[in-house]
């Protein structure tokens, strides 16, 4: 077993001909293949360590602004149309003024 | 006092800057600036790139998160030679794993030709995938059983290619850079006697 060469194929440093030899010569003992299962757990376990920091800077981004309803709910909404959907004129959160010009505008 | 110096960096510092931080010390701050800078950014690429399809939408925060992965090991292993391009290059990236995650069909195997980083990491885990004995799990097992001294000590060592002698400044307790390596050789032998151990058991 050849615990430097398993961790150049872990680590992508081997390529070509030698990668492919490499990779049957590991299907078939059962001792390497135990060797890369350790190499490939240490990069899970260390990449699990990199998520994190990418996960912990996920929260900190700002979400961008997502309208709770479409022009075309509020459309609905607005001519009773609104059979299939629960978005009521009265709890919009818009403002009276905001409605009735979106209502008094010509298509 | 130098080391704690050159581990500070602005939230303001370039691509550039933060890019060498990683590269001479692994500087996971750093890191993290890139990660806050950039993240946002390659979600909403991705999105535009997939007209806001709702089956690839499903993978993108996962694709987003590998390119980012991809980034630092490029980093640490000396591979990055895009210098300050990091946005351009997790973009790239985190579309070509976004591709791959939604279509699985598309794995090149082992046909001699170059790989990519991340589909050489998929084809090693499909290689252990296909024995009878779940390698994978008895390696999980093994390792949770070690120190935690060594636990860090390999992960420093086979995953951030830490020298000794930089590990040595971690952990001082071990008084020399020769009891570093051979504490480390060490912590391997105890990973594979476990192994072996589980093995054993479950034949």
């Amino acid at each position: 077993m050849d615990t430097k060469k398993i961790q150049l194929l872990v680590d992508n440093e081997l390529s070509g001909k030698k990668r492919a030899d490499f990779i049957k010569e590991i299907k078939d003992d059962a001792k390497s293949k135990q060797e890369l299962a350790h190499l490939m757990k240490i990069k899970e376990i260390g990449r699990s360590e990199i998520r994190m920091i990418v996960n912990t800077s996920k929260g900190k981004t700002k979400a961008n602004p997502i309208a709770k309803y479409s022009l075309a709910s509020i459309r609905r909404a607005a001519f009773g149309n609104n059979q299939d959907s629960a978005v009521e004129l009265t709890n919009l959160p818009i403002k009276d003024s905001t409605l009735n010009d979106f209502l008094n505008e010509e298509d | 006092m130098i080391k704690d110096i050159m581990n500070k960096i602005r939230s303001d510092a370039t691509d550039l800057q933060l890019v060498e931080a990683v590269r001479k010390n692994n500087n996971k701050s750093a890191f993290g600036i890139i990660c806050n800078r950039y993240h946002e950014d390659v979600i909403n690429h991705l999105k535009a790139k997939t007209s806001n399809n709702l089956y690839l939408k499903s993978f993108i925060d996962d694709a987003a998160s590998e390119a980012f992965i991809i980034l630092w090991e490029s980093i640490i292993k000396g591979k990055y030679e895009e210098q300050g391009y990091v946005k351009a290059f997790l973009q790239k990236i985190a579309f070509r794993r976004l591709m791959k995650m939604s279509n699985q069909n598309t794995k090149p195997i082992g046909n001699g030709s170059e790989i990519n980083d991340d589909d050489n990491y998929d084809e090693l885990n499909e290689l252990l995938d296909e024995d009878p004995i779940n390698y994978k799990n008895i390696a999980d097992e093994a390792f949770k059983s070690l120190k935690q001294i060594c636990k860090e000590i390999i992960l420093l060592k086979y995953y951030e290619k830490i020298d000794d002698t930089v590990i040595f400044e971690k952990f001082p307790e071990l008084i020399s850079i020769r009891n570093v390596s051979k504490r480390r050789l060490k912590c391997m032998d105890k990973l594979r006697e476990k192994s072996n151990e589980i093995l054993k058991q479950i034949k």
